[in-house]
């Protein structure tokens, strides 16, 4: 894994309560580096004393956007990488993940799955759990974010 | 994730312990596949201690459930924790699914 870790301290020195934080970096795609990154941010959100319903969203949702890419985008060639980028503030968090792919389907996934189908539900989950989601590129990069409305 | 099984005359309960997810697709499959060559088709899968469920995860239920229903049995979950019913809920499961707590 290579990128930055960029933390501002909020107005409270000391305290990570309004601390916001940049994550930019890219992984091998592996197993083992997917589950690294999900475990980075869930870590950082942990941290910042983010409520634990937004750090189980955005677990999942990261989770599921990188299997994405893994699995579809990079069709599972560890010699591939996952870009992510994730920033963190008090009442926001935006991330992204972009694979080199071909892209998929931006449709794919927006309605509820068939309930017998054992695939399709990774996209459907992003869209349930954050507030909004956004195909880009050729289809190979997702912008999804949480926000307190 | 922690995978132990504890047989019963009627009903054969699968504890699940730690992330469900694709990761544990080929244990998960192994111990179904198992039971069902033993003659076990009515499954209770044990989720108290399951902390998070992805995408994969689901379509491992759902076979799971096909193939124990071909062998005339069920799979019900059981005590899944808030997250992971949470996800349980927005795929319908608990419509496909027998979910005690």
């Amino acid at each position: 894994m290579s990128g930055t870790v960029a933390i501002k301290e909020g107005s409270d020195a000391g305290s990570p309560l309004r601390a916001s934080a940049v994550l930019r970096f890219a992984i091998p795609s592996t197993p083992a580096a997917l589950s690294a990154a999900v475990r980075l941010v869930r870590v950082t959100m942990e941290w910042m004393a983010f409520e634990q319903d937004w750090v189980f969203r955005a677990e999942l949702c990261l989770h599921e956007a990188l299997l994405n890419a893994h699995f579809h985008g990079n069709e599972a060639d560890s010699k591939r990488e996952i870009r992510v980028g994730c920033s963190l503030a008090p009442g926001r968090v935006e991330m992204d993940v972009e694979d080199e792919g071909k892209g998929y389907d931006a449709h794919h996934g927006s309605s509820s799955p068939l309930k017998g189908n054992p695939n399709g539900r990774g996209l459907y989950l992003i869209r349930q759990f954050m507030n909004s989601v956004a195909i880009q590129g050729d289809g190979n990069r997702i912008v999804m974010s949480l926000n307190k409305e | 994730m922690n995978i132990s099984v504890r047989e019963g005359s009627s009903n054969t309960t699968v504890s699940l312990k730690g992330r469900f997810d694709f990761q544990a697709h080929m244990e998960f499959r192994r111990t179904v596949e198992g039971l069902l060559r033993a003659g076990h088709s009515e499954l209770t899968l044990d989720l108290s201690e399951v902390s998070f469920i992805d995408s994969s995860a689901l379509g491992m239920l759902l076979l799971a459930r096909e193939n124990c229903e071909k062998a005339g049995g069920a799979v019900v979950l059981d005590r899944p924790q808030e997250y992971v019913e949470k996800v349980l809920r927005l795929c319908h499961f608990d419509q496909l699914f027998q979910v005690t707590h």
